[in-house]
């Protein structure tokens, strides 16, 4: 399973939903789309709840990505929604820094 | 890169291993075998499971990769009594330090790895030595080998 990327960006916010596998094979993938779709918005949401595997190297794109947002001051949101996807982020310490909030999967 | 898939099925017993390429798709490869081949109770069970596999495998091919071996990680998946899947490497062993590490800031892009898969194999055993290691991870409680 592949890993697929949805971009959707409006005046004050881009919003990237992470359909698939989230993994070192795609980190760099994740990391180009992110940094262009980040450029002027105030707010950047990544949304995990479509995601069936997230990694260590996946979280290490996440805390480049909140490196890349603070300096342009613009605000994180990442969205989980499955038991394991809410592990991920507690056991890896990222809940408060990602600034994750728990949604349910539609 | 060597992508050559070695299957050995034994006829007798119920185990069989896999030979993957030290490269990054060998964590991709691992997952699609053991998912073609194992029942789990949920999708949940299911991507806990991966993601330690893929956090294992990972830190296998770092150290083949670190350690310039070209040598393939082996991966062992054994269904005889209990159903447990085994990451075997060559690498230079783990020492007590390198299983219980977890990232030293919130900020560290690294070293989450283990403490992921701990958290969801939290039965997971290391057999290490400084001429290889081998990971244990029992599929009890989260699927079973069909």
């Amino acid at each position: 399973m592949r890993l697929e990327l949805a971009v959707e960006t409006d005046d004050s916010q881009s919003e990237v939903r992470v359909i698939g596998e989230f993994d070192r094979l795609q980190v760099a993938r994740f990391d180009r789309i992110a940094a262009n779709a980040h450029s002027g918005v105030q707010r950047f949401v990544v949304d995990l709840r479509p995601t069936t595997v997230i990694d260590s190297a996946a979280l290490g794109s996440l805390v480049r990505l909140r490196h890349a947002l603070d300096d342009v001051e613009c605000e994180l949101v990442v969205i989980v929604g499955l038991p394991f996807q809410e592990t991920v982020m507690r056991v890896g310490g990222l809940f408060e820094y990602l600034g994750v909030v728990v949604r349910p999967v539609s | 890169m060597d992508a050559r898939l070695e299957l050995d099925v034994g006829e007798t017993t119920r185990r069989f291993e896999v030979s993957l390429p030290v490269s990054n798709v060998a964590v991709s490869i691992a997952r699609s075998l053991i998912r073609r081949i194992t029942t789990f109770v949920s999708d949940d069970a299911e991507s806990s499971y991966l993601v330690a596999l893929t956090e294992v495998i990972g830190n296998a091919v770092d150290e083949h990769g670190a350690a310039g071996l070209d040598a393939p990680i082996l991966v062992v998946v054994d269904y005889e009594d209990a159903d447990v899947v085994r990451v075997i490497d060559q690498g230079r062993g783990m020492s007590e330090q390198d299983r219980a590490r977890t990232p030293a800031e919130t900020t560290a892009e690294s070293g989450r790895g283990l403490a992921l898969a701990r958290a969801f194999v939290p039965d997971m055993t290391f057999d290490t030595s400084d001429t290889g290691t081998t990971v244990t991870l029992p599929l009890a409680g989260l699927g079973i080998i069909r």
